[in-house]
């Protein structure tokens, strides 16, 4: 269980309450001069008075939920969120993708009264893997939420087994359980080894017939080539026999819209969702494991239902319909799983598509995960831009694409692919995404006002 | 059509940073150039094709290097029988370490490799307690194929004696090890490098020199050169520009 917490003496009090004004007003100057700014209040805020944002945080009655892992914490966040308001909870949760320390900070500093009180009866934060550890043993949260493992930025943390070593160690400080993939050998074994500690762990999977959909990372390294040899794809590799757990939730079917879910390998739910994609259905089980366990009072009907109001998140399958009336969609890929995983539920054969890969430190500076993917494109029209547009270009030509146009600069990019018919779908990095976004949208704004 | 016997070493255990792709670059090459890629996947514990034209090998994590350590013992002798007979190899990363006399991990605990190169790897420090302490950016090498661009990132830091030749040295990154300039190791035919991106897409001279190498070995042919590609200038010419 938590450890009670004391409240604050009255210095801390005063001067979480100025944090806080501070906090604001920082908040309020960089997004009148910018329109971002999701770093910088809690730099302040927490620069005045440290340990601001735990200090909120641990007063909250039904505490901290944190997801983490290398893909879907975003998604998986909105539908946590989702699913526990529908049991009833006032949920405080953290601007998408802003998961570093300060991002978390401007959050509580957005969100709290002026005493740096919050009126919230749970939080739940999606948290970077190299932060997890950290955040986690300043304020142990009551469960967390381990989505899935893969290389991902390896410039920046370095091989997957520091990864798991990093989300384990943030896990044992859970304090009510924690909730894993059972469908990734990897996460198997870190889980085993929590319970093996003492903690209560919570197992979510793919059913049988959806399993060769999630290929995990040591899979998809497996995939070779085809063409004339021996001992080719991973067949003779050792497999590890690894014994599935016992799951809580199953996803069991997911055809565009549709999802099915298992709970507890017998009743089954059906739910309709605005969101598409077998990974975003997937995020959604692991979601309804760790709020049917904060909630059960709820019922799973219930739970599942409230997933059906969880739009996308933005830049992840994020539709926009131009002033035309075309679409365009707009996907985020990171790593080899994330790209093969949207490829796979977004990738439209024949329409027009653009890769956009960056190279910024939050991108991962080095781009040589796209040729851990098959990108088979067969003719397929597609545009290479981004810092890396010459790089995207050659791995895609490889893939067979039908080049249409290699161009750096964004703006230019996306003149180019709305110049094309729709619907458009757009691959991008995280820099290029945010940064298309904005472009976007100022084009939709645009184009109401002519 | 005349065939060309590609082993890919270990891409089970090794590949963490994309080298598949120079076995789709090399493959592609050698169909250009005329001649038909046989790729031979060997994984721990299978036997080596007979014919062997080319080696290609990948980086990976320590957990790989472990298996991939006893198997390439087995393989020892054969492998350099296949230096001594000229066989061009390209070996990336944990393969370079292991091609070397070994890694020397944090703990202290030594994998030993197969001494192609008088080279000796050990883990860099701070990789127990704080971040990892790794050697990560965009590299430029000066090698006997002209200037090579890649990406290295790496944790363990190689030395190689004096009389073993480097593959080149580095304009821009890291290299071996951080200090002597010095990037991969060259042996006969036999290149080792740190260089991921991956290598052989972004350098076509050091393809067709593989390819070569391995033609002349296999069927006693020369190679005409193909004409220049303009994607892949374009590939260079960023690359050049890059800063770090």
């Amino acid at each position: 269980m938590s450890a009670p917490t004391r409240g604050p003496g009255l210095r801390t009090a005063v001067t979480d309450a100025a944090a806080t004004v501070a906090g604001r007003a920082v908040a309020l100057a960089t997004r009148l001069r910018s329109g971002q700014g999701q770093a910088m209040p809690g730099l302040v805020a927490d620069r005045l008075s440290p340990g601001y944002a735990n200090r909120a945080l641990a007063r909250l009655p039904d505490g901290v939920v944190m997801i983490t892992g290398t893909n879907g914490k975003t998604t998986t966040t909105s539908f946590v969120v989702e699913l526990l308001r529908a049991a009833g909870k006032d949920v405080l949760t953290n601007a998408t993708g802003s998961n570093l320390a300060r991002g978390l900070t401007s959050t509580v500093v957005g969100q709290s009264g002026w005493g740096g009180r919050l009126r919230h009866d749970v939080a739940v934060l999606e948290v970077d893997e190299a932060v997890a550890p950290t955040f986690a043993a300043e304020l142990p949260p009551r469960w967390v939420v381990m989505l899935n493992v893969g290389r991902d930025q390896l410039d920046r943390f370095g091989e997957v087994g520091h990864v798991v070593e990093l989300i384990t160690a943030a896990a044992r400080h859970a304090t009510h359980g924690v909730v894993i993939s059972a469908d990734d050998a990897r996460l198997v074994a870190a889980g085993r080894a929590l319970e093996a500690g003492g903690s209560s762990v919570r197992w979510f999977g793919a059913g049988e017939a959806l399993r060769e959909r999630f290929p995990t990372d040591d899979e998809l390294v497996a995939v070779v080539p085809a063409g004339r040899g021996t001992g080719s794809s991973g067949a003779d590799a050792p497999a590890d026999a690894v014994v599935r757990p016992a799951t809580d939730v199953d996803l069991v079917a997911s055809d565009g819209r549709h999802t099915t879910f298992e709970v507890a390998g017998a009743e089954r739910f059906d739910a309709e969702l605005i969101v598409d994609g077998h990974y975003n259905h997937l995020n959604a089980a692991a979601a309804l494991t760790v709020a049917r366990q904060i909630a059960p009072e709820t019922g799973d009907q219930a739970l599942v239902d409230a997933m059906a109001r969880v739009g996308f998140a933005p830049g992840r399958g994020e539709a926009f319909t131009m002033p035309d009336g075309s679409v365009l969609r707009l996907v985020l890929v990171k790593n080899p799983v994330g790209l093969h995983q949207a490829l796979s539920a977004y990738l439209v054969p024949g329409a027009s598509t653009m890769f956009v890969i960056n190279d910024d430190w939050a991108d991962g500076r080095d781009v040589s995960w796209l040729w851990d993917v098959d990108i088979e494109l067969h003719g397929s029209p597609v545009i290479a831009a981004g810092t890396r547009a010459g790089d995207v270009a050659l791995r895609l030509r490889y893939g067979g694409a039908q080049l249409s146009d290699v161009e750096p600069e964004l703006g230019a990019a996306l003149d180019l692919v709305l110049a094309q018919p729709g619907p458009r779908t757009v691959f991008a990095t995280y820099t290029a995404m945010r940064a298309l976004r904005r472009l976007i949208e100022a084009r939709l704004e645009n184009g109401e006002r002519s | 059509m005349k065939d060309l016997h590609v082993v890919q070493l270990y891409l089970n255990e090794l590949n963490t940073y994309g080298d598949r792709g120079n076995l789709v670059a090399l493959t592609a090459r050698v169909r250009e150039h005329g001649y038909e890629p046989v790729v031979h996947h060997h994984h721990p514990g299978a036997d080596l094709p007979e014919r062997i034209d080319l080696v290609l090998g990948g980086g990976g994590e320590d957990s790989g290097q472990q298996v991939v350590s006893r198997d390439l013992q087995r393989q020892s002798e054969r492998l350099h029988a296949c230096v001594v007979e000229q066989v061009p190899m390209l070996l990336v990363c944990g393969t370079y370490q292991l091609f070397g006399r070994g890694y020397t991990d944090a703990t202290g605990a030594h994998v030993p490799g197969i001494g192609v190169f008088a080279a000796d790897t050990v883990a860099a420090a701070g990789r127990l307690t704080g971040p990892p302490d790794r050697l990560v950016g965009n590299v430029a090498v000066e090698s006997p194929w002209g200037t090579l661009y890649g990406f290295e990132n790496h944790g363990g830091l190689t030395t190689l004696d004096a009389d073993q030749p480097p593959l080149g040295r580095v304009t821009r990154g890291r290299g071996n090890n951080g200090r002597d300039r010095t990037e991969g190791a060259r042996t006969a035919n036999a290149v080792g490098t740190y260089l991921h991106g991956p290598l052989l897409p972004a350098n076509p001279a050091l393809t067709d020199a593989l390819v070569g190498m391995a033609v002349r070995l296999a069927h006693g042919e020369t190679l005409e050169p193909l004409p220049a590609d303009d994607l892949v200038e374009t590939v260079r010419a960023g690359a050049a520009t890059r800063r770090y």
